[in-house]
């Protein structure tokens, strides 16, 4: 099974470090999700991995070979550009075409190939227009066949979306999604936008200050964050710090009470004492449970958000943070109200708060 | 779209192979390098005559006009090009001698050569050719008009010639880039001295004298008797063109349109001279063909060649030359030295009356 | 074996193998006959006259300056036609546009004397209609006909420049002025005078220096009383023989042009507007506004008066008997014949130097060719030198242009001093010819390709070497394709410019592979009537042999790039 694994990659721009220190791997089948701001070195990494840019140290292995030393040329992966990159050139077909033509296939087999990746991504009727008069959808669809059509060993996606609207984008990550599950092959798909990666991402990688802030299962990486900057690219901003009362049950006293946070599987449990940050992860409201006393939080509703089939509210608690909720029926803005977090909303964060 | 590159370059390369270089130079034992300016002309036989006889190959390196050509031995006078010079004329002479391009030769032949031709040249240089140059006109013209054809350089200042409002009857070449030009303007000051020859100059500006830069603009543009028709109907040319313009006309004539006219001390006599250059690695070949330059063979050619009059009064002229060339019984006549002297001052001073 | 991998690394670095080929031409064959020659033009006696410097300097400047600003002005309306519009017969007078910037100036002069001459159609015409004897149009000789001539050789320069970038600006631009309010008048200062500037100033340059170094234009067309630099390096070197006053004069002239070139550059900094190659065709039609419409044929008629009736005039001259009767001054017989061109095909005199009509166009063509190939590939390496590995990029693109800037003569001379005895200049077959074509071609095809190149985005290649593409095949396959049509522009004008130079040509032609224009020069050297005919029909062949060739690379050109 065809794998890459990137160990402690290194690089710096223009006299500043960019990439410190970065480690993470893909296998085949699966579609992993590099996340990041913008800047954050993202594209940077694929460039690497595809050999248009050489990394300072670290190293780059295939199914456990050295990758350093085989030119952009011979590493057989396909790599979609942010804008594109089709050949102004050349028409569609020809653009589709021109990595089979690098392999030296047959005519006929190059024309079965190019026929069935615009198939894939359903712009047969434009085999023969010119690039330069397809609208962006049509672009970023001829440049996912052509990066498809020489069957690379590995596939690499720089933000395809970023230049759509919305409606063009919702649609093509479906297309995306599609595509990327049926090619048996590594997949790594560099976003700035969370709901894109989580949707497409079988697995996560956070890219943050030139490291990996987090990777794995998508689940796992959305269930437990490991630290709060994820918590908080990830969407989850309600952060309350508290001191370990006990340990069995985890008891952290905080302003808002006393809670019982979960701990992250394999995390070192802290110490009686310890100030600790607790992550409150967006509570539903038809699913929180019951008020009992235990685990309670109350605060008053400071905004309301429609949002179609659901509301989304803020609640602002005892010390000030902030609780997002979201709920399904209206709430009056100054409404005081009472939630009781599951048990998995409620996290200790590790790498946060050790000794204050 | 590959296959047009490659058909263009195909084509270029194609077209480079049609024309291929044929080799010019086939092995012979021994190479002569005649040094020459571009009006030089010989016939075929004639120079197969003397490669044959001594068994020689002769190259002709031809280098711009006079000026042009002797500046080019001048400038190579330590690493010659070429075994002998042919072309220096007497207005170019002393300063060519001065230099110290030539090897002293004197040919046996050169006692056959009338007085006339070789006074003062102390054996540096042979003389081979001359050619008056005379003031040619039209003569439909002069019939049409009535006008009688001027009789000396002094006529050419009537009011009957000129136009002092536009151009006059006769246009003449700047001596500053012209050959004929400049033998015109030593033929005026041979006339008038150096202490008249401006005042005359003035007085042919006010009768409207037309100055271009070249013998071609002169003679195919200005002169009325040529093809270009144009409204002077004198011209400072040669006495042979009469001639030329009967062999070369576009239909057979048995007159010539145009004449010289020869009256004592109207035409300036161009000698041109053959020298050996310095440092010649043949010079025993370089004085055959010195000889055979002087020989009736060579003598012979040169008429119809390049249109000028053989120095050795043995060698037959065409019946052309016969019929409607003349040379000038009395042409002006100036010292070598004394031109090699003023020549760039008279130039000058010539310039700052008729161009400003 | 890790210096091995260093040097490859410095190599790649500096670029160094795309600087060595172009540099190494300019070094050896522009640099050093040029300081060979100097060094010995001072060496030599001589007086320097300070007076004679002023003159020619004030005058040189003065026509070049105003001979550009008239070739921007009907350069430019021009351009704009030929990249907006699509009439009948545009192709053949863009071919015919060129063929100016081929002729040797001898023939230039023929051919404006043939029209404008005192016996020139245009005059014959004109006397013919009002029965007045003299003369209505006085051309040749004046300070009308440098201007003239001026604008007939270098008109396609801008046309070409130009237009080619105007046909490449995105049409919105100039609509989105227009619905921010902008009349067209402003919109098109405002917003695509502006997108022009670098194709405008690059085109004015090249205009500007050819006409500075301008030769046989003012020899010819404008008489004795005028004289440029080049002119004056021509009379000081050949015929006063004061060489050091020649070298000063070469000196000037070309710190003028390295000057000329260096405040161009600065004026010509900021931002390249990236030009994203455009679908061709897109935004030509055809005129529909009668002013449209007016525009349209007001140009399509100064330009065939301009550059084609000359031309026809020349064309027709040769096919025609102009014989006076005896006698009969005025009434001038006329004919048509083609006995010029049946006697190009006799050796009338035996000469040993008589060259067939075929193997001048051979010579020409095979020089022609070979400065193609030379400045093709030193342009396209400097180009992609100065796009990749930038270095010194201001000094080396204004050494670059000084080629223009080289007096023919001094050249000419510095060529044979230093070359000679060389394999070079003694070998089979000359060299040298198409080494000095190249010096002036080269300058074209780097301006005509560099920014084509500097406007391709990086990722274009970059995904082709993802897909496989070795460093080679991206090179030939992407950026080659890319500006496959700006060296297009650059080969036709190399070859174009080799075909009809004459001046260096005169210098170092060997007197067995005589060119079209040395044959031409030949004819015109000697009286006779025949000769003359004879001279205009090998300029006839000439213009003819160019138009094939251009007719067949502009075929070439819309192969490459689709339908017209």
């Amino acid at each position: 099974m065809d794998r890459l694994d990137v160990i402690d990659l290194h690089k710096e721009f223009e006299g500043k470090p960019l990439l410190e220190g970065v480690n993470f791997h893909v296998t085949a089948g699966e579609t992993l999700c590099l996340l990041g701001s913008s800047g954050s070195g993202k594209s940077t990494i694929l460039r690497i991995i595809a050999g248009i840019e050489t990394p300072d140290a670290g190293q780059l292995l295939w199914n456990g070979g050295d990758l350093t030393p085989i030119p952009v040329f011979r590493r057989r992966f396909g790599l979609m550009f942010q804008d594109y990159a089709l050949f102004p050139h050349l028409s569609v077909k020809e653009n589709v075409a021109f990595g089979l033509r690098m392999q030296n296939l047959s005519r006929t087999e190059i024309a079965g190939k190019v026929r069935a990746a615009l198939e894939r991504v359903n712009m047969s009727a434009f085999a023969d227009r010119r690039v330069t008069d397809l609208s962006g959808g049509e672009q970023q669809r001829i440049a996912l066949a052509r990066a498809l059509a020489p069957a690379p060993r590995l596939l690499m996606l720089d933000e395809p979306l970023a230049a759509l609207d919305r409606s063009l984008r919702m649609e093509l990550q479906e297309e995306l999604r599609e595509v990327l599950s049926r090619a048996e092959i590594p997949a790594i798909y560099v976003t700035h936008d969370q709901e894109e990666a989580i949707l497409l991402g079988d697995r996560l990688a956070l890219l943050h200050d030139g490291r990996i802030a987090q990777a794995g299962e998508t689940e796992e990486v959305y269930r437990y964050p490991a630290n709060r900057w994820v918590a908080a690219f990830l969407g989850m901003t309600g952060l309350l710090e508290g001191d370990v009362h006990s340990l069995a049950p985890l008891t952290v006293r905080t302003d808002c009470g006393d809670l019982h946070p979960q701990l992250i599987p394999g995390a070192t449990p802290p110490g009686v004492g310890e100030r600790v940050m607790l992550l409150l992860k967006p509570v539903n409201l038809e699913q929180a449970g019951a008020v009992n006393g235990i685990d309670e939080l109350t605060g008053e509703v400071t905004e309301v958000v429609f949002l179609g089939d659901h509301y989304r509210l803020k609640l602002r608690l005892c010390s000030g943070t902030q609780l997002d909720l979201v709920a399904t029926h209206r709430l009056a803005v100054g409404e005081s109200l009472k939630v009781r977090p599951r048990p998995g909303d409620l996290l200790l964060l590790p790498d946060e708060g050790h000794p204050a | 779209m590959n296959k047009f590159i490659f058909s263009l370059v195909t084509v270029l390369l194609l077209l480079l192979a049609a024309c291929s270089p044929t080799p010019t130079q086939t092995p012979g034992p021994v190479t002569l390098t005649i040094m020459t300016h571009d009006s030089f002309a010989i016939s075929e036989d004639v120079a197969q005559a003397f490669e044959e006889e001594f068994n020689v190959k002769l190259v002709f390196l031809k280098s711009g006009d006079t000026g042009a050509a002797l500046n080019r031995a001048i400038l190579m006078k330590d690493a010659p090009e070429a075994d002998v010079f042919y072309g220096v004329d007497n207005t170019f002479l002393s300063r060519a001698v001065q230099e110290g391009i030539f090897e002293s030769y004197t040919s046996p032949v050169l006692a056959e050569i009338p007085e006339e031709f070789t006074a003062g040249l102390s054996g540096v240089v042979t003389p081979i050719d001359y050619g008056d140059v005379c003031i040619n006109y039209d003569r439909a013209w002069f019939a049409a008009s009535g006008l009688e054809v001027p009789g000396s350089l002094e006529d050419l200042t009537l009011p009957a010639y000129g136009n002092p409002q536009g151009e006059g009857l006769l246009v003449v070449e700047n001596p500053a880039t012209s050959s004929p030009g400049l033998a015109f303007l030593l033929a005026t000051i041979a006339e008038y001295g150096e202490d008249g020859y401006l005042d005359y100059w003035r007085a042919l500006k006010t009768n409207g004298v037309v100055v271009v830069n070249d013998w071609e603009t002169a003679y195919y543009t200005n002169f009325s008797a040529s093809s270009g028709k144009g409204l002077q109907p004198m011209v400072v040319s040669y006495a042979t063109s009469p001639a030329a313009e009967v062999i070369y006309a576009s239909e057979p004539l048995t007159e010539a349109p145009t004449a010289s006219i020869i009256d004592p001390n109207t035409c300036f006599r161009q000698i041109e001279y053959a020298g050996i250059l310095k440092g010649t690695s043949n010079p025993e070949l370089a004085q055959r063909f010195i000889d055979f330059m002087l020989s009736p063979r060579f003598q012979e050619d040169v008429p119809l060649q390049m249109f000028v009059y053989p120095v050795n009064p043995q060698a037959g002229l065409p019946a052309e030359f016969l019929r409607f060339a003349a040379t000038a019984e009395e042409p002006a006549v100036l010292d070598p030295v004394i031109i090699a002297i003023n020549r760039d001052e008279w130039i000058r001073e010539w310039s700052e009356v008729m161009l400003k | 074996m890790s210096l091995v991998r260093g040097a490859r690394a410095f190599l790649n670095r500096s670029g160094l193998l795309l600087w060595a080929l172009p540099l190494g031409m300019f070094a050896l064959f522009f640099f050093y006959p040029l300081f060979t020659i100097l060094s010995t033009m001072f060496s030599r006696a001589g007086e320097i006259i300070p007076s004679a410097v002023w003159e020619p300097l004030l005058f040189t400047s003065y026509q070049a300056l105003l001979s550009t600003l008239l070739t921007l002005l009907f350069g430019l309306p021009a351009a704009w036609v030929f990249s907006q519009f699509d009439f009948t017969g545009k192709r053949l007078l863009r071919t015919l546009t060129m063929l100016p910037f081929i002729l040797p100036t001898v023939v230039t002069a023929a051919a404006f004397n043939a029209l404008l001459g005192p016996r020139g159609w245009i005059n014959v015409l004109l006397m013919r209609l009002t029965g007045d004897p003299t003369t209505p149009i006085n051309f040749l000789n004046t300070f009308t006909a440098i201007l003239v001539a001026h604008v007939f050789y270098n008109i396609a320069i801008v046309i070409r420049v130009v237009g080619s970038a105007w046909s490449q600006l995105d049409p919105r631009l100039e609509q989105s002025a227009g619905v921010l309010g902008a009349s067209p008048w402003r919109a098109f200062v405002s917003v695509t005078l502006p997108l022009l500037r670098r194709p405008i100033l690059s085109a004015a340059l090249l205009v500007f220096l050819f006409d500075f170094a301008s030769f046989g234009v003012i020899l010819m067309l404008g008489g004795p009383a005028y004289q440029t630099l080049e002119v004056a390096v021509y009379t000081e070197a050949l015929r006063y023989l004061n060489l050091p006053m020649a070298g000063l004069l070469s000196i000037i002239q070309l710190a003028c042009t390295l000057g000329i070139t260096l405040l161009y550059g600065r004026v010509n900094r900021g931002r390249v507007v990236p030009l994203f190659p455009r679908l061709r065709g897109e935004g030509v039609r055809k005129p529909r506004t009668w002013r449209e419409r007016l525009i349209v044929s007001m140009t399509v008629a100064f330009l065939f008066t301009l550059q084609v009736l000359p031309l026809a005039a020349l064309v027709t001259r040769s096919v025609t008997r102009l014989e006076a009767d005896r006698g009969q001054r005025g009434e001038v017989q006329t004919g048509l014949t083609l006995d010029f061109y049946r006697e190009l095909f006799v050796n009338k005199s035996q000469s040993l130097f008589y060259v067939l009509p075929a193997a001048a166009v051979a010579n020409s063509l095979r020089f022609a060719a070979l400065t193609t190939i030379i400045s093709t590939t030193v342009g396209t390496l400097l180009a992609f030198a100065m796009v990749k590995k930038p270095f010194a990029h201001r000094w080396l693109d204004a050494v670059v242009m000084l080629p223009f800037g080289a007096s023919a003569v001094t050249m000419g001379l510095g060529f044979i001093v230093a070359f000679n005895g060389t394999p070079l200049a003694r070998g089979a077959f000359p060299w040298l010819i198409p080494l000095a074509h190249s010096l002036i071609a080269t300058p074209f095809v780097l301006r005509a390709v560099q920014p084509a190149l500097a406007a391709i985005p990086t990722s274009l290649t970059q995904s082709a070497a993802v897909l496989g593409a070795s460093p080679f095949r991206a090179w030939w396959e992407v950026e080659m394709k890319l500006i496959s049509r700006a060296l297009l522009t650059g080969a036709l004008f190399s070859f174009t410019i080799s075909l009809g130079e004459f001046g260096a040509t005169s210098f170092i032609a060997r007197s067995d592979t005589p060119t079209l224009p040395v044959a031409i020069f030949r004819y015109l050297g000697q009286p006779g009537a025949l000769n003359y005919g004879q001279a205009m029909a090998m300029a006839t062949i000439l213009i003819l042999v160019c138009a094939l060739s251009l007719t067949l690379l502009e075929q070439l050109s819309s192969a490459l790039n689709g339908a017209d």
